[in-house]
């Protein structure tokens, strides 16, 4: 279980926290989706989860993963976390030399997965990072980071810079590839490249500006599905005084209510739940 | 198999098998793909796969054998075709008909039409 | 790539003409003494003392760029991501540096013995002419190892001029050693070897607690 605890982090050289006394839990074995505007803070987060920036020392509060505080940056939590950034830096290698010098870091690492995922892209078995395309060197490190086997896998935004065809080889690749006893936690604001994956939603905001990160919302896409009823209503429903939100799209307004107990269950539209939060 | 205005995702994917089930690609007895290979070739979340043949479970489509993993019930077929002839007469039809007088037409030309597919 | 070609070529015009000199002096038998310990603290000039500044120079650049990559975010979040411990990683950077400063070494002596016992010797008659110059040349490697710490530091905390740091903090603790300590030796090796520990152990300390951040100054 990742452990975020009454964190605290400042940027350097800035006033407000980012983060202020921000708590958030997450289980094993789930793919999260992990939902904010842009520059609220997703990638900060995900940097603190897996340490490679250290929380503001203040009443105690960080980032424990299984039981270990992450700032130590040990051995032992270090191999359980896998960040893929939104940037990554590839040395003009061989893939096959870049595999063979990290391999023996990550103790599960599989080659298996990894010639899979280069198949489902498209790539070639050995490239030469060097010669790589921006959007084939996101297809290399996606594969790479699902190779590690790593328990908690913290993507963000993968989908970034893929074509319509590779975010579909993305969706396949997780689906087949993060493991029960694995938890993904993908960033992302293009949540229709994702929403058929998310088990659970994490969704951040902010109040205002300068404001610290806000928990909006955290729940399984289960308990959306079961708390809430998401119809495609006619002209004028938007009065209606059930409906909690609506949104008019090309195809008509869709609306957001609370879902009594023995109404069927409707598709969840995590689009329609995001704004609806945001609007607040 | 209930009917609601736009199915939930799962019901859509145990849908898709019905269908597998029917074009007879998956004959009465055989194995189904594992979750994970469905969840890939649908590219959605592996619990979404397992409430789908909880679904087909409960409908007695799909049987869940020890060791051996999901396999099409026997009759399965039968079953998929009468629920789906079910849903049909019950929903579609109805919907069909009040359309029709709707339009002013009338049984004969759906006689009519038939006949030419049929040629 | 061309320019370390060019400096090459002149640097080899540089050592022949020199050579010739020192050869064609070596056998006219009307030089006197004077003349020759002349000649010879010119050669050591022009050849040992520029050799001696490039060997230390390049040597402190390195080391304040050790850990150059700390201060980059898409790297720094590779180099605290790998999972190893914070004291595995500080020491395989170390002893990666070890590689390069045994070569330097072994650079450096060659250079001094070379210089001792073919040029000099022939020219001065075996007088001990610039001794001075010559064990800081013997101390070349000496001086490397010590004053290492004193450029990984700065160079952790610092995004740019770390190498400028670190000769300003090395020009601090030779006065003050100068000064304070030892006022007859100039390089009391204790003295040296208990700050090089510290900016060690300091450096160790800053590296467990930096930053994928990308800023120019660490938090610690």
């Amino acid at each position: 279980m990742i452990d975020i605890k009454n964190l605290n982090y400042r940027y350097r050289g800035t006033e407000h926290p980012v983060f202020d006394d921000f708590s958030l839990q997450l289980a094993e074995g789930s793919i999260y989706g992990l939902l904010a505007p842009n520059g609220v803070g997703k990638s900060t987060l995900l940097c603190l989860i897996m340490g490679g920036l250290l929380p503001d020392k203040g009443n105690g509060g960080g980032v424990q993963v299984d039981g270990f505080d992450v700032a130590r940056r040990s051995y032992e939590v270090l191999r359980l976390l896998y960040l893929l950034p939104e940037e990554m830096e590839l040395p003009p290698v061989s893939l096959s030399k870049y595999v063979r010098a990290r391999e023996p870091f990550y103790q599960d690492f599989s080659r298996e997965v990894l010639a899979d995922c280069l198949r489902e892209f498209g790539l070639p078995a050995d490239p030469d990072l060097g010669t790589l395309s921006m959007g084939q060197r996101k297809k290399v490190a996606i594969s790479f980071a699902l190779a590690t086997r790593s328990k908690y896998l913290l993507l963000d935004e993968p989908t970034n810079g893929l074509d319509i065809a590779s975010k579909s080889s993305f969706r396949r690749v997780v689906a087949r590839h993060v493991g029960d006893g694995q938890t993904a936690l993908l960033s992302t604001h293009q949540l229709a490249d994702v929403d058929s994956l998310l088990d659970h939603v994490v969704v951040l905001g902010q109040k205002s500006e300068h404001a610290a990160v806000q928990l909006l919302l955290d729940s399984s896409v289960a308990d959306i599905a079961a708390r809430y009823t998401f119809e495609l209503r006619s002209v004028g429903s938007d009065t209606d005084p059930d409906v909690l939100f609506c949104e008019r799209r090309a195809d008509g307004l869709h609306t957001l209510t609370h879902r009594h107990a023995d109404d069927g269950e409707t598709p969840v539209d995590l689009e329609l739940i995001y704004k609806y939060l945001h609007k607040q | 198999m209930n009917y609601t205005k736009e199915k939930v995702l799962f019901v859509k994917i145990a849908d898709r098998l019905c269908d597998d089930i029917l074009s007879g690609r998956y004959q009465d007895g055989d194995r189904v793909a594992s979750v994970r290979e469905l969840a890939a070739e649908f590219e959605v979340n592996v619990n979404t796969v397992l409430r789908a043949f909880d679904l087909l479970q409960r409908d007695d489509i799909l049987q869940q054998q020890r060791g051996i993993g999901m396999l099409v019930a026997r009759g399965a077929r039968r079953r998929v075709l009468a629920a789906r002839r079910r849903d049909f007469l019950q929903t579609e039809l109805p919907d069909f008909l009040r359309r029709l007088r709707l339009l002013g037409m009338d049984v004969s030309d759906v006689q009519r039409a038939w006949e030419e597919m049929e040629a | 790539m061309f320019l370390w070609m060019l400096g090459a070529l002149v640097a080899k015009t540089v050592v022949v003409m020199t050579w010739d000199w020192a050869r064609s002096l070596s056998r006219s038998e009307e030089m006197s003494i004077a003349q020759r310990e002349g000649a010879a603290w010119a050669l050591q000039m022009l050849y040992l003392f520029p050799a001696f500044l490039i060997c230390i120079g390049f040597w402190w650049v390195y080391s304040a760029r050790l850990f150059e990559d700390v201060h980059r975010r898409a790297s720094a979040l590779d180099l605290f991501g790998l999972p190893a411990s914070n004291g595995e990683k500080f020491l395989a950077r170390l002893l990666s540096g070890t590689v390069f400063i045994a070569l330097a070494t072994i650079a450096a002596a060659v250079l001094g013995f070379t210089f001792d016992y073919l040029l000099l010797d022939r020219l001065a008659d075996k007088v001990a002419v610039g001794d001075y110059l010559m064990q800081a040349a013997r101390e070349l490697p000496v001086v490397m190892l010590f004053t290492t710490p004193w450029f990984i530091l700065p160079g952790l905390l610092l995004r740019r001029g770390g190498w400028l740091a670190g000769c300003v903090l090395t020009g601090v603790i030779l006065l003050v050693a100068n000064w304070l300590v030892a006022k007859d030796m100039w390089f009391p090796y204790w003295y040296y070897g208990v700050f090089g520990v510290l900016f060690l152990w300091l450096s160790y300390r800053v590296f467990c607690r930096a930053q994928a951040a990308g800023s120019s100054l660490l938090n610690v």
